[in-house]
């Protein structure tokens, strides 16, 4: 019984991410300079070897967590007085889930810049926003924003709570700005979709689906999403084949979501269907 | 070997035998002779009537056993040992008979006067006075003896010679004198030559020199002739006299020359006879003439007569320039080996007599004579004693010593110093063969000390000098009073010039001599220490503080302790520059050693343990940081460490700095458990610090041990109240209920309820909307467990809906009655009323998701009234009817509609102005919109990226 029960854990963590896979290009990434987490192996593996920190992060964030930290460890005395050594120590604790450990270095990097401060409340709120503590999640990305107003990535996250919450119009007032310098970064554009899709501007909506390709349309909120505005443009069939070809996930809040789409397209077509039969044997 | 031995007994025995039978013959003879004699006096005593033949035979033979008597006598007196018996004793017998004898002859001649043999009787008598009576009446019976014996027979040249001698000897020369003349007309006396010889000595006694020099002279040419006996002897030994006197000194001395093949003894005689009447010079020839001869003959022994003689001569006449070449003379006969013996001995007396007395008057005229005249005799005074070193070897180190006194003497230190050190290291040599004398050896090392002191009184005292004298001294005599006061002198010198181990020698060599003295001697070791320190000599003060806990000179605790750190100090400040200059390999291997070197004391090696943990953290090596400081704690049982507890707690901190928060936990536990019992500011950070990481690293079992530590240890919990409120929030952050939980268990007063009831409230909230109902009930239950003032509310709104989810707001569909009806319309907003009123109650409460609920709710309700009342139809009225109806209600439709917009804005507003985060707002704005669904769940988790700022410079 045991067994059965890894070998279906094994499968479904094999077979679903439990993380969506939003790499992105280097070209099309609006935050490359703020994070590394959309660059994939191969840009982190490109990650110059000059900037022993920068490389370091890369590292974690490519999954080598022991052997970096213990490379960070030996170089202590040559980093220990700079706040961003600290810090991504922590954001490696972070990532690999240890974090306790990450929230004592963070502490270190607190008496850094307000780069490095905006960074750890960015950070943080990541930890609560996964355990949906999400006022606390607020309460951070302001304080985020507020020390680092040229930041992208915490007004991007803010505006991703406020879009969970229907505050839509703070919503939008954070991500046009970022969408507007570069609209080809796939996480903006979803964002601003989903945003008209919620006010129900869905021509607008429309017009930004346009920018996925076949690839983004596969990622399971893309998908999910596209197929939510072509369900309220009653294009039913296009939605069912973009919800078909979703990505497998194991995320609960997409699966929930996909379940429920997916249902109410499945009656939108039977209906449809139901109504050309009926015209069919009319005609008869 | 055995043959030898038995060879040498028998010898002995044999001499022994021949002793006893020579004495044993003397015997014999004597009592045969006695017998003889007594056989025949008592043949003649036989015959009654006696001639006068018989009884002058009888006289003779009296005489004859007479003188058997005396010698008997003789003997008897000679092996007397009692002193109490008299010279009167033992001659008893022969006196006796002696008057006997006497009485006999005076018979014998007063009866018969003419006899022929009267004056032979007299004779006699004569010689038996002089024999055995001590010449009482000698001179008397020897006249009456030459009167009436016949003229010119043989017994008148017996008289006259027996007078003469008794002249003679009674120094009546002239008598004598008178007699000899007559004795040596007979030539054929055998004793000639002796008449000669004695008329000689009467001549000279009566100032008749030259015939005395004649007499003499013909005394030694008759001695040659055998008829006579000689007297050659007694001429050689008394001529030089008759020479002397007859102002003959060159004929004196070349008539011994002449006539005696070795003339020496006779002529330092003649020599010595001259000094009482003639000068130097004369006397001088006499000696230099024989000692030319005796050098042509090449006779040495009469040279060193000759020598020997001069040694005394000159001296008496102050001739010391002639006295110093006699003894150079000797000196130079003794190397050919030619002065042995008793002649030897002379020479030594001699030359050491002269030697002294010439030492106390150089010492004397030193002050008052010239340098140049000083140095001369000095210069001789040391010759003589180099004659003497080379003469008399065997007191070689007498007179070297003497050589120093002399210099001495004379102010000469340096020089007598030299001579001084010559003679004590001949003595040294002396005392391992076991053969030394003290007392010299004594004298000698005093005589340095005072040539030392008058040395440092000139100022040329040096430290050769001054370690010489000390250290030998000290060597020979440990024990000595003297040595007492030396040992730190010598000390001093040693140590002031940089001979540390000798100086070291001297200490332990006056430990061992006076242990008493324990304390100066601890401050003499003190000064080497010192010295160590300031050299910082770390192999010299490791190995003494190793001696001083093996007991050296007993030194107290607090000084070893004190060296130790000195040591400490030392050896790490070494250390440390290697440390500075980063050559931490060495450092390490520095360290190391100490380790292993059996010399440090526990003490050091505690403290190196230490900084090999503090080096290893350095160079970011926690692994070999951790070991090290992990064996420092485990040996120390001295509490060094504890001395440097602020280090720990820095380490603690490095550690965790590193990572490495299982060590970071381990040492504070450890230093807390450790000092316990102690009072220290760090004690409380510690313990912060270890309950910290014990909750980074989840370690559950620690937090029970160091909350049973803190009581035991007396430890103030409350250090780490904000750690945990901190970790709390954490914790809140996370949603981790379960963690939040289990430490509110363990630190109850320093985690609110509302920490955890925040998180379960959020879930209650989040399952309300998902519809998961177990799962908000179960947060419910958690909120009322920890009484969170929410659930009031909770409940509140609950019931609120509870009571009025399913109102149903209707109307009669009957027959219409306007009264009826206008009163069902005020039933319903009643109703309505009722539910508002009930809504701003729970409105009241503020609470950030029931208050805008509670709006919508409301909302809600006036839309289903608004639904129930627009959708009413009059029973009965036709289609006009109905219009007018419907005009006449739209007021009434305007004001619900109005409500409904009024309270669904409200909602809207309440959740945009004050940002609410509910759950379902999407279904509070438009609970009909499909999209709320999916929206609701909005993935902001997945979507949400990190911020690392790595391009941002």
């Amino acid at each position: 019984m045991k067994s059965i029960y890894l070998i279906v854990l094994f499968l479904l963590v094999g077979c679903g991410s439990h993380k969506i896979n939003n790499n992105l290009n280097s070209e099309n990434d609006a935050f490359a300079e703020e994070s590394f987490m959309r660059f994939g192996n191969a840009r982190l593996n490109k990650v110059s070897n000059k900037d022993f920190l920068a490389k370091s992060l890369s590292r974690c964030y490519n999954g080598e967590f022991k052997t970096t930290l213990n490379d960070m460890q030996k170089e202590i005395k040559s980093y220990k007085n700079k706040s961003k050594y600290w810090l991504y120590i922590g954001i490696c604790y972070q990532l690999y889930g240890s974090q306790l450990k990450a929230n004592y270095f963070y502490d270190y990097a607190l008496s850094g810049s307000s780069l490095i401060k905006a960074s750890i409340y960015n950070n943080k709120a990541l930890v609560a926003l996964k355990s949906n503590n999400y006022e606390g999640a607020q309460i951070l990305l302001e304080k985020a924003i507020k020390l680092s107003p040229k930041s992208k990535i915490p007004k991007y996250n803010l505006a991703q709570v406020y879009i969970k919450f229907n505050h839509l119009e703070k919503a939008k007032n954070l991500i046009n700005p970022l969408v507007n310098k570069n609209s080809n970064d796939i996480d903006l554009i979803f964002s601003i979709m989903t945003i008209e899709i919620a006010q129900g501007n869905f021509q607008k909506a429309y017009s930004w689906s346009k920018r996925f390709n076949s690839n983004d349309l596969r990622r399971e909120d893309i998908s999910l999403y596209v197929a939510l505005l072509y369900y309220e443009l009653k294009k039913y069939k296009e939605a069912k084949s973009i919800i078909g070809s979703q990505r497998p996930t194991i995320i609960e809040e997409i699966n929930s979501a996909t379940q429920v789409i997916t249902k109410k397209i499945d009656i939108e077509l039977k209906k449809i269907k139901e109504e050309q039969e009926r015209r069919e044997s009319k005609k008869v | 070997m055995k043959i030898i031995i038995s060879a040498i007994f028998t010898l002995i025995f044999t001499f022994h035998t021949m002793g006893n039978e020579k004495v044993s013959f003397e015997k014999k003879k004597r009592s045969s002779l006695v017998g003889m004699i007594h056989k025949e006096i008592k043949t003649i005593k036989k015959i009654r009537r006696r001639g006068p033949n018989l009884e002058y035979r009888l006289l003779e033979l009296y005489s004859e056993n007479l003188k058997i008597i005396k010698e008997l006598e003789n003997n008897r007196f000679l092996k007397n040992r009692n002193p109490k018996l008299k010279r009167s004793y033992f001659f008893k017998q022969s006196i006796q008979l002696n008057k006997k004898v006497e009485k006999l002859g005076l018979y014998i001649i007063k009866k018969w006067p003419n006899y022929r043999s009267n004056g032979a009787i007299y004779y006699t008598l004569a010689l038996n006075e002089r024999d055995f009576n001590k010449s009482k009446k000698t001179e008397y019976y020897l006249i009456k003896s030459l009167r009436v014996a016949p003229h010119a027979s043989p017994i008148v040249h017996s008289i006259k010679t027996a007078l003469a001698e008794l002249y003679y000897n009674d120094k009546k020369y002239r008598k004598a004198i008178k007699y000899y003349n007559d004795v040596i007309k007979n030539e054929g006396d055998e004793w000639y030559a002796k008449h000669h010889y004695n008329l000689a000595w009467c001549l000279l006694k009566v100032k008749k020199i030259e015939a005395g020099l004649d007499h003499i002279l013909k005394a030694y040419q008759i001695s040659k002739s055998p008829r006579y006996v000689t007297v050659e002897s007694q001429v050689l030994d008394a001529i030089s006299i008759f020479y002397i006197q007859n102002n003959k000194i060159d004929e004196g001395v070349s008539f011994y020359i002449e006539n005696v093949v070795k003339p020496a003894e006779y002529l330092t005689k003649m020599a010595t006879r001259a000094q009482t009447s003639k000068k130097f010079p004369e006397v001088n020839s006499i000696i230099t003439k024989g000692l030319n001869v005796a050098k042509t003959r090449k006779q040495f022994d009469e040279q060193v007569l000759y020598y020997n003689y001069q040694l005394e001569f000159y001296r008496t006449f102050k001739q010391e320039g002639l006295h110093l070449k006699t003894a150079k003379a000797l000196s130079a006969i003794f190397n050919l080996k030619h002065l042995k013996g008793e002649e030897l001995e002379i020479s030594v007396k001699q030359i050491k007599s002269y030697v002294g007395y010439l030492q106390i008057r150089l010492a004397k005229r030193e002050q008052f004579t010239s340098q140049a005249l000083n140095d001369t005799k000095l210069n001789n005074v040391l010759t003589y004693f180099n004659i003497l070193i080379n003469i008399d070897r065997v007191n070689k180190n007498e007179y070297l010593f003497y050589q120093g006194e002399t210099l001495f003497s004379v102010k000469q230190f340096k020089r007598a110093y030299k001579k001084y050190s010559i003679v004590l290291e001949i003595v040294k040599k002396e005392k391992l063969k076991k053969i030394w004398k003290e007392e010299f050896s004594k004298k000698v090392i005093n005589s340095l000390l005072a040539t030392l002191t008058k040395l440092e009184e000139q100022g040329i005292s040096n430290y050769k000098y001054k370690t010489y004298v000390y250290s030998n001294h000290v060597n020979l005599w440990p024990k000595d009073e003297k040595s007492k006061l030396i040992y730190p002198k010598l000390f001093t010198i040693y140590f002031k010039n940089k001979k540390t181990l000798k100086s070291i020698k001297v200490v332990k060599a006056y430990n061992s001599s006076f242990p008493q003295d324990l304390k100066a001697q601890k401050g003499m070791f003190a000064k080497v220490f010192d010295h160590y320190v300031a050299k910082k000599d770390i192999k010299q003060i490791s190995y003494w503080i190793g001696q001083f806990n093996k007991g050296f000179l007993s030194f107290e605790k607090v000084y070893i302790k004190k060296s130790v750190v000195i040591l400490a100090g030392l050896l790490f400040n070494e250390i440390d520059k290697k440390v500075d200059a980063k050559d931490y390999a060495s450092a390490n291997k520095s360290y190391q050693d100490i380790l292993v070197n059996e010399n440090y004391p526990l003490k050091i090696k505690i403290q190196t343990s230490f900084r090999l943990s503090l080096l290893a953290l350095q160079t970011s090596n926690y692994k070999d940081s951790w070991k090290w400081l992990k064996h420092s704690l485990k040996i120390d049982n001295q509490g060094e460490i504890y001395k440097e507890i602020s280090t720990i707690d820095r380490i603690i901190s490095e550690y965790a700095q590193a990572q490495e928060f299982k060590k970071a936990l381990s040492l504070s536990y450890k230093a807390i458990k450790k000092y316990c019992n102690k009072e220290f500011k760090e004690k409380n950070l510690f313990f912060k610090k270890a309950v910290s990481y014990s909750v980074i690293e989840n370690n559950y079992k620690a937090i029970n041990i160091l909350q049973k530590t803190q009581k035991t240890c007396n430890i103030d919990q409350s250090v780490v109240k904000e750690d945990i409120q901190q970790f709390a929030r954490g914790f809140a952050i996370e949603g981790n209920m379960r963690k939040l939980k289990f430490y509110m268990k363990k630190f109850p007063k320093f985690i609110k309820p509302e920490t955890l009831t925040s998180i379960a409230e959020n879930q209650y909230w989040q399952s309300k909307a998902t519809g998961d109902e177990s799962k908000a009930k179960e947060m419910l239950r958690i909120l009322k467990d920890y009484q969170s003032p929410s659930v009031l509310k909770i409940m509140s709104f609950n019931d609120y809906i509870l009571n009025f989810k399913d109102t149903k707001y209707t109307f009669n569909k009957s027959e219409f009655n306007g009264e009826r009806f206008s009163s069902e319309i005020e039933k319903n907003f009643k109703t309505i009323k009722n539910i508002v009123t009930k809504g701003l109650k729970i409105q009241n409460l503020r609470h950030p998701i029931i208050t805008p609920k509670v709006s919508h709710f409301i909302s809600k309700q006036y839309k289903d009234f608004l639904n129930e009342v627009t959708s009413f139809r009059p029973n009965g009225f036709n289609k006009e009817e109905t219009k007018m109806f419907l005009q006449q209600m739209k007021p009434l439709y305007q004001q619900v509609e109005k409500e409904v917009t009024t309270f669904k804005k409200q909602t809207i507003n309440t959740i945009q102005n004050n940002n609410i985060l509910s759950y379902e707002n999407y279904k509070l704005f438009d609970e009909k919109d499909f999209k709320s669904e999916i929206m609701m769940r909005y993935p902001v988790s997945q979507l949400a990226i990190s911020l690392d700022n790595q391009g941002i410079q």
